[in-house]
Protein backbone atom coordinates (compact mmCIF):
# COMPACT_ATOMS: atom_id res chain seq x y z
CA UNK A 1 0.00 0.00 0.00
CA UNK A 2 2.52 2.53 1.15
CA UNK A 3 5.02 1.33 -1.64
CA UNK A 4 1.76 2.37 -3.95
CA UNK A 5 1.48 5.62 -2.45
CA UNK A 6 5.03 6.84 -2.86
CA UNK A 7 5.06 5.41 -6.46
CA UNK A 8 2.23 7.53 -7.10
CA UNK A 9 4.06 10.10 -5.36
CA UNK A 10 6.74 9.89 -7.43
CA UNK A 11 5.02 9.97 -10.88
CA UNK A 12 3.11 13.08 -9.82
CA UNK A 13 6.53 14.58 -9.10
CA UNK A 14 8.18 13.69 -12.39
CA UNK A 15 5.02 15.29 -13.99
CA UNK A 16 5.33 18.45 -11.99
CA UNK A 17 8.82 19.01 -13.09
CA UNK A 18 7.89 18.51 -16.84
CA UNK A 19 5.34 20.84 -16.25
CA UNK A 20 7.90 22.92 -14.89
CA UNK A 21 10.02 22.80 -17.61
CA UNK A 22 7.47 24.55 -19.91
CA UNK A 23 7.19 28.62 -20.78
CA UNK A 24 4.30 30.53 -19.43
CA UNK A 25 2.23 30.68 -22.75
CA UNK A 26 2.46 27.05 -23.76
CA UNK A 27 1.11 26.48 -20.09
CA UNK A 28 -1.46 28.89 -20.56
CA UNK A 29 -2.43 26.66 -24.52
CA UNK A 30 -2.48 23.57 -22.53
CA UNK A 31 -4.80 25.06 -20.04
CA UNK A 32 -7.10 26.84 -22.92
CA UNK A 33 -7.06 23.93 -25.22
CA UNK A 34 -7.00 20.41 -23.18
CA UNK A 35 -8.02 21.94 -20.03
CA UNK A 36 -5.15 20.63 -18.05
CA UNK A 37 -5.06 21.68 -14.53
CA UNK A 38 -1.54 20.51 -14.30
CA UNK A 39 -0.52 23.31 -16.41
CA UNK A 40 -3.17 25.66 -14.42
CA UNK A 41 -1.11 24.48 -11.02
CA UNK A 42 2.40 25.49 -12.27
CA UNK A 43 1.27 28.74 -13.67
CA UNK A 44 -0.24 29.24 -9.93
CA UNK A 45 3.17 28.13 -8.08
CA UNK A 46 4.99 30.64 -10.58
CA UNK A 47 3.00 33.44 -9.97
CA UNK A 48 1.48 33.19 -6.48
CA UNK A 49 4.75 35.41 -4.82
CA UNK A 50 4.26 38.41 -6.89
CA UNK A 51 0.46 38.48 -6.99
CA UNK A 52 0.03 38.36 -2.91
CA UNK A 53 3.17 40.73 -2.47
CA UNK A 54 1.10 43.11 -5.05
CA UNK A 55 -1.90 42.96 -2.56
CA UNK A 56 0.35 42.61 0.42
CA UNK A 57 1.18 46.48 -0.55
CA UNK A 58 -2.32 46.90 -1.55
CA UNK A 59 -3.58 46.39 1.38
CA UNK A 60 -0.94 47.81 3.63
CA UNK A 61 0.64 44.55 5.09
CA UNK A 62 -3.07 42.44 5.14
CA UNK A 63 -2.02 39.19 4.72
CA UNK A 64 -5.99 37.34 4.70
CA UNK A 65 -7.18 39.85 2.54
CA UNK A 66 -4.54 39.90 0.28
CA UNK A 67 -4.55 36.09 0.02
CA UNK A 68 -8.49 36.02 -0.51
CA UNK A 69 -7.52 38.75 -3.43
CA UNK A 70 -5.00 36.74 -4.77
CA UNK A 71 -7.35 33.92 -4.89
CA UNK A 72 -9.86 35.95 -6.43
CA UNK A 73 -7.49 36.66 -9.06
CA UNK A 74 -6.49 33.17 -10.27
CA UNK A 75 -9.66 32.28 -10.00
CA UNK A 76 -11.17 34.99 -12.74
CA UNK A 77 -7.38 34.23 -14.46
CA UNK A 78 -8.81 30.76 -15.17
CA UNK A 79 -11.78 31.30 -16.41
CA UNK A 80 -11.04 33.24 -18.70
CA UNK A 81 -7.80 32.26 -19.92
CA UNK A 82 -8.99 31.60 -23.60
CA UNK A 83 -9.09 35.54 -23.76
CA UNK A 84 -5.34 35.84 -23.20
CA UNK A 85 -3.93 36.51 -26.55
CA UNK A 86 -0.55 36.72 -26.11
CA UNK A 87 -0.15 40.75 -26.74
CA UNK A 88 1.57 41.26 -23.39
CA UNK A 89 3.28 38.52 -21.01
CA UNK A 90 1.11 35.96 -19.05
CA UNK A 91 2.50 37.83 -15.66
CA UNK A 92 1.51 41.31 -16.92
CA UNK A 93 -1.94 40.24 -17.98
CA UNK A 94 -2.36 38.44 -14.82
CA UNK A 95 -1.42 41.84 -12.92
CA UNK A 96 -3.94 43.67 -14.87
CA UNK A 97 -6.59 41.03 -13.58
CA UNK A 98 -5.02 41.27 -9.81
CA UNK A 99 -5.54 44.99 -9.89
CA UNK A 100 -8.79 45.20 -11.62
CA UNK A 101 -9.71 42.77 -8.79
CA UNK A 102 -8.96 44.81 -6.18
CA UNK A 103 -10.85 47.78 -7.19
CA UNK A 104 -13.78 45.54 -7.62
CA UNK A 105 -12.70 45.07 -3.77
CA UNK A 106 -12.76 48.49 -2.75
CA UNK A 107 -15.68 49.60 -5.33
CA UNK A 108 -18.00 46.82 -2.81
CA UNK A 109 -16.78 47.89 0.47
CA UNK A 110 -16.30 52.00 -0.16
CA UNK A 111 -19.54 53.69 0.65
CA UNK A 112 -20.78 55.29 -2.78
CA UNK A 113 -20.09 58.63 -2.00
CA UNK A 114 -16.68 58.11 -1.26
CA UNK A 115 -14.71 58.33 -5.27
CA UNK A 116 -11.93 55.58 -5.44
CA UNK A 117 -8.30 56.97 -4.21
CA UNK A 118 -10.15 59.35 -1.73
CA UNK A 119 -8.11 60.41 1.53
CA UNK A 120 -10.84 58.49 3.15
CA UNK A 121 -10.46 55.43 1.52
CA UNK A 122 -9.30 53.97 4.77
CA UNK A 123 -6.03 52.95 3.52
CA UNK A 124 -4.22 55.82 4.10
CA UNK A 125 -2.39 58.12 6.89
CA UNK A 126 -4.77 57.07 10.16
CA UNK A 127 -4.17 53.48 8.85
CA UNK A 128 -3.21 50.95 11.66
CA UNK A 129 -1.44 47.99 10.68
CA UNK A 130 -3.71 44.70 10.72
CA UNK A 131 -2.22 41.03 10.75
CA UNK A 132 1.68 41.51 9.10
CA UNK A 133 2.82 39.41 6.66
CA UNK A 134 6.32 39.07 5.48
CA UNK A 135 8.44 38.30 8.53
CA UNK A 136 11.93 40.02 8.60
CA UNK A 137 10.66 42.85 5.83
CA UNK A 138 10.77 46.35 7.64
CA UNK A 139 7.42 47.38 8.79
CA UNK A 140 8.13 51.14 7.72
CA UNK A 141 7.38 49.69 4.15
CA UNK A 142 3.64 49.83 4.55
CA UNK A 143 3.52 52.71 6.63
CA UNK A 144 5.01 54.64 4.30
CA UNK A 145 3.09 53.48 1.54
CA UNK A 146 0.23 54.36 3.97
CA UNK A 147 1.12 58.29 3.37
CA UNK A 148 -0.23 57.76 -0.60
CA UNK A 149 -3.45 57.88 -2.52
CA UNK A 150 -4.44 54.44 -3.97
CA UNK A 151 -3.42 55.09 -7.34
CA UNK A 152 0.12 56.57 -6.26
CA UNK A 153 0.64 53.61 -3.97
CA UNK A 154 -0.05 50.97 -6.75
CA UNK A 155 1.74 53.02 -9.59
CA UNK A 156 5.08 53.00 -6.55
CA UNK A 157 4.20 49.59 -6.26
CA UNK A 158 4.33 48.52 -9.28
CA UNK A 159 7.40 50.54 -10.42
CA UNK A 160 9.60 50.16 -7.49
CA UNK A 161 8.80 47.12 -6.22
CA UNK A 162 7.82 44.59 -8.42
CA UNK A 163 10.10 46.47 -11.24
CA UNK A 164 7.54 47.44 -14.40
CA UNK A 165 8.30 50.39 -16.20
CA UNK A 166 6.09 53.17 -17.35
CA UNK A 167 4.91 51.63 -19.92
CA UNK A 168 3.50 48.03 -18.56
CA UNK A 169 2.42 49.97 -15.30
CA UNK A 170 0.11 51.82 -17.83
CA UNK A 171 -0.89 48.68 -19.13
CA UNK A 172 -1.54 47.01 -15.95
CA UNK A 173 -3.64 49.95 -14.24
CA UNK A 174 -5.50 50.63 -17.83
CA UNK A 175 -4.31 54.80 -17.15
CA UNK A 176 -2.40 56.63 -19.27
CA UNK A 177 1.41 57.06 -19.56
CA UNK A 178 0.85 60.60 -18.74
CA UNK A 179 -1.19 60.50 -15.72
CA UNK A 180 0.91 57.12 -14.08
CA UNK A 181 4.31 59.50 -14.41
CA UNK A 182 2.16 62.06 -12.78
CA UNK A 183 1.30 59.66 -9.73
CA UNK A 184 4.86 58.39 -9.70
CA UNK A 185 6.25 61.47 -9.18
CA UNK A 186 3.62 63.17 -6.78
CA UNK A 187 4.01 59.79 -4.62
CA UNK A 188 7.54 59.54 -5.19
CA UNK A 189 7.90 62.97 -3.58
CA UNK A 190 5.82 62.29 -0.75
CA UNK A 191 7.86 58.91 0.13
CA UNK A 192 11.07 60.77 -0.43
CA UNK A 193 9.72 63.91 1.98
CA UNK A 194 7.94 61.12 4.69
CA UNK A 195 11.62 59.17 4.95
CA UNK A 196 13.85 62.20 5.46
CA UNK A 197 11.34 63.48 7.96
CA UNK A 198 11.11 60.43 9.88
CA UNK A 199 15.17 60.46 9.87
CA UNK A 200 15.85 57.55 7.07
CA UNK A 201 19.03 58.57 5.23
CA UNK A 202 20.42 56.64 2.39
CA UNK A 203 23.28 54.23 3.60
CA UNK B 1 17.54 65.95 -6.35
CA UNK B 2 14.83 64.13 -7.94
CA UNK B 3 17.52 61.34 -8.71
CA UNK B 4 18.57 61.92 -4.69
CA UNK B 5 14.82 61.07 -4.26
CA UNK B 6 15.29 57.89 -6.99
CA UNK B 7 18.32 56.56 -5.01
CA UNK B 8 16.63 57.26 -1.76
CA UNK B 9 13.23 55.38 -2.49
CA UNK B 10 14.90 52.79 -4.53
CA UNK B 11 17.41 51.64 -1.65
CA UNK B 12 14.39 51.92 0.68
CA UNK B 13 12.15 49.70 -1.31
CA UNK B 14 15.45 47.29 -2.17
CA UNK B 15 14.51 44.80 0.83
CA UNK B 16 10.65 44.59 -0.47
CA UNK B 17 11.31 43.99 -4.11
CA UNK B 18 13.61 40.83 -3.35
CA UNK B 19 10.85 40.00 -1.22
CA UNK B 20 9.90 36.19 -2.05
CA UNK B 21 6.59 34.69 -0.65
CA UNK B 22 6.76 31.49 0.24
CA UNK B 23 3.74 28.95 -1.17
CA UNK B 24 2.49 27.28 1.70
CA UNK B 25 -0.17 25.74 0.59
CA UNK B 26 -1.76 28.54 -1.55
CA UNK B 27 -1.69 27.09 -5.04
CA UNK B 28 -3.45 23.89 -3.37
CA UNK B 29 -6.03 26.32 -2.14
CA UNK B 30 -6.59 27.85 -5.13
CA UNK B 31 -6.70 24.62 -7.66
CA UNK B 32 -9.49 23.24 -4.98
CA UNK B 33 -11.96 26.03 -5.64
CA UNK B 34 -11.27 25.72 -9.26
CA UNK B 35 -14.87 26.06 -10.93
CA UNK B 36 -15.70 23.31 -13.47
CA UNK B 37 -15.03 25.42 -16.20
CA UNK B 38 -14.64 23.56 -19.57
CA UNK B 39 -11.67 24.98 -21.91
CA UNK B 40 -10.99 24.56 -25.36
CA UNK B 41 -12.34 20.32 -26.64
CA UNK B 42 -13.62 20.15 -23.19
CA UNK B 43 -16.78 22.63 -24.00
CA UNK B 44 -18.74 20.50 -26.21
CA UNK B 45 -18.88 17.83 -23.48
CA UNK B 46 -19.61 20.30 -20.18
CA UNK B 47 -22.55 19.18 -17.96
CA UNK B 48 -24.87 21.71 -19.38
CA UNK B 49 -28.73 22.58 -19.90
CA UNK B 50 -30.35 19.33 -22.41
CA UNK B 51 -31.15 22.28 -25.18
CA UNK B 52 -27.56 23.36 -25.09
CA UNK B 53 -26.19 20.06 -24.95
CA UNK B 54 -28.61 19.11 -28.25
CA UNK B 55 -27.58 22.13 -30.22
CA UNK B 56 -23.80 21.29 -29.43
CA UNK B 57 -24.42 17.72 -30.50
CA UNK B 58 -26.32 18.83 -33.77
CA UNK B 59 -23.66 21.34 -34.25
CA UNK B 60 -21.12 18.39 -34.09
CA UNK B 61 -23.41 16.01 -36.61
CA UNK B 62 -23.15 18.98 -38.97
CA UNK B 63 -19.54 19.60 -38.99
CA UNK B 64 -19.03 15.64 -39.58
CA UNK B 65 -20.95 15.40 -42.15
CA UNK B 66 -19.68 17.98 -43.68
CA UNK B 67 -16.61 16.95 -43.24
CA UNK B 68 -17.18 13.55 -44.41
CA UNK B 69 -19.12 14.98 -48.07
CA UNK B 70 -16.19 16.91 -48.65
CA UNK B 71 -14.02 14.09 -48.91
CA UNK B 72 -16.18 12.05 -50.55
CA UNK B 73 -17.08 14.44 -53.44
CA UNK B 74 -13.62 15.64 -53.69
CA UNK B 75 -14.40 19.08 -52.09
CA UNK B 76 -10.86 20.74 -52.80
CA UNK B 77 -11.30 19.56 -56.48
CA UNK B 78 -14.32 20.82 -56.76
CA UNK B 79 -13.15 23.88 -54.89
CA UNK B 80 -10.24 24.70 -57.40
CA UNK B 81 -12.57 23.88 -60.96
CA UNK B 82 -15.57 27.05 -59.53
CA UNK B 83 -12.44 28.95 -58.62
CA UNK B 84 -10.56 28.42 -62.11
CA UNK B 85 -14.09 28.92 -63.73
CA UNK B 86 -14.52 32.40 -61.91
CA UNK B 87 -11.33 33.54 -62.58
CA UNK B 88 -11.99 32.73 -66.63
CA UNK B 89 -15.18 34.26 -66.70
CA UNK B 90 -14.98 36.76 -64.35
CA UNK B 91 -14.23 39.54 -67.24
CA UNK B 92 -17.07 38.30 -69.91
CA UNK B 93 -19.54 37.23 -67.42
CA UNK B 94 -22.45 39.88 -66.43
CA UNK B 95 -23.13 40.28 -62.79
CA UNK B 96 -26.37 37.99 -61.52
CA UNK B 97 -27.88 36.55 -58.67
CA UNK B 98 -28.03 32.87 -57.99
CA UNK B 99 -30.98 32.30 -55.64
CA UNK B 100 -29.94 28.72 -54.95
CA UNK B 101 -26.58 30.12 -53.51
CA UNK B 102 -27.86 33.13 -51.63
CA UNK B 103 -30.38 31.05 -50.26
CA UNK B 104 -27.55 28.23 -49.05
CA UNK B 105 -25.51 30.99 -47.70
CA UNK B 106 -29.19 32.79 -45.83
CA UNK B 107 -29.52 29.51 -44.42
CA UNK B 108 -25.85 29.17 -43.29
CA UNK B 109 -26.42 32.55 -41.45
CA UNK B 110 -29.59 31.30 -39.70
CA UNK B 111 -28.22 28.47 -38.28
CA UNK B 112 -25.18 30.02 -36.73
CA UNK B 113 -27.58 33.00 -35.59
CA UNK B 114 -29.74 30.20 -34.01
CA UNK B 115 -26.35 28.25 -32.93
CA UNK B 116 -25.64 31.51 -30.70
CA UNK B 117 -28.74 32.40 -29.62
CA UNK B 118 -29.30 29.21 -27.96
CA UNK B 119 -25.51 29.17 -26.37
CA UNK B 120 -25.94 32.69 -25.36
CA UNK B 121 -29.27 31.61 -23.46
Amino acid sequence: MDYHAGEEQTVKNVKRKKVATLTDLSLVVQVAVAGNRRAFDELVRRYQSPVRRFFLNLTLGDGQLSDDLAQDTFLKAYVNISKFRGLSSFQTWLMRIAYNVFYDYKRKVLPQSLPIGSEADGLVSDYSPPYREGAGLSLDIYTALAQLKPDERTCITLQLIDGYDIRQVAKITGLKEGTVKSHLSRGKEKMANYLKENGYERR
Amino acid sequence: MNEDNDLLLKQFFSEAAQQTIDDNGFTERVMGRLPQVSHGLGFFFASQSPIKHFSRLWTMFCILVFVVLFVIFDGWQQLAIQFEVLLRTMSVSSFSINLLMLASILFGLLFVGVEESVSRA
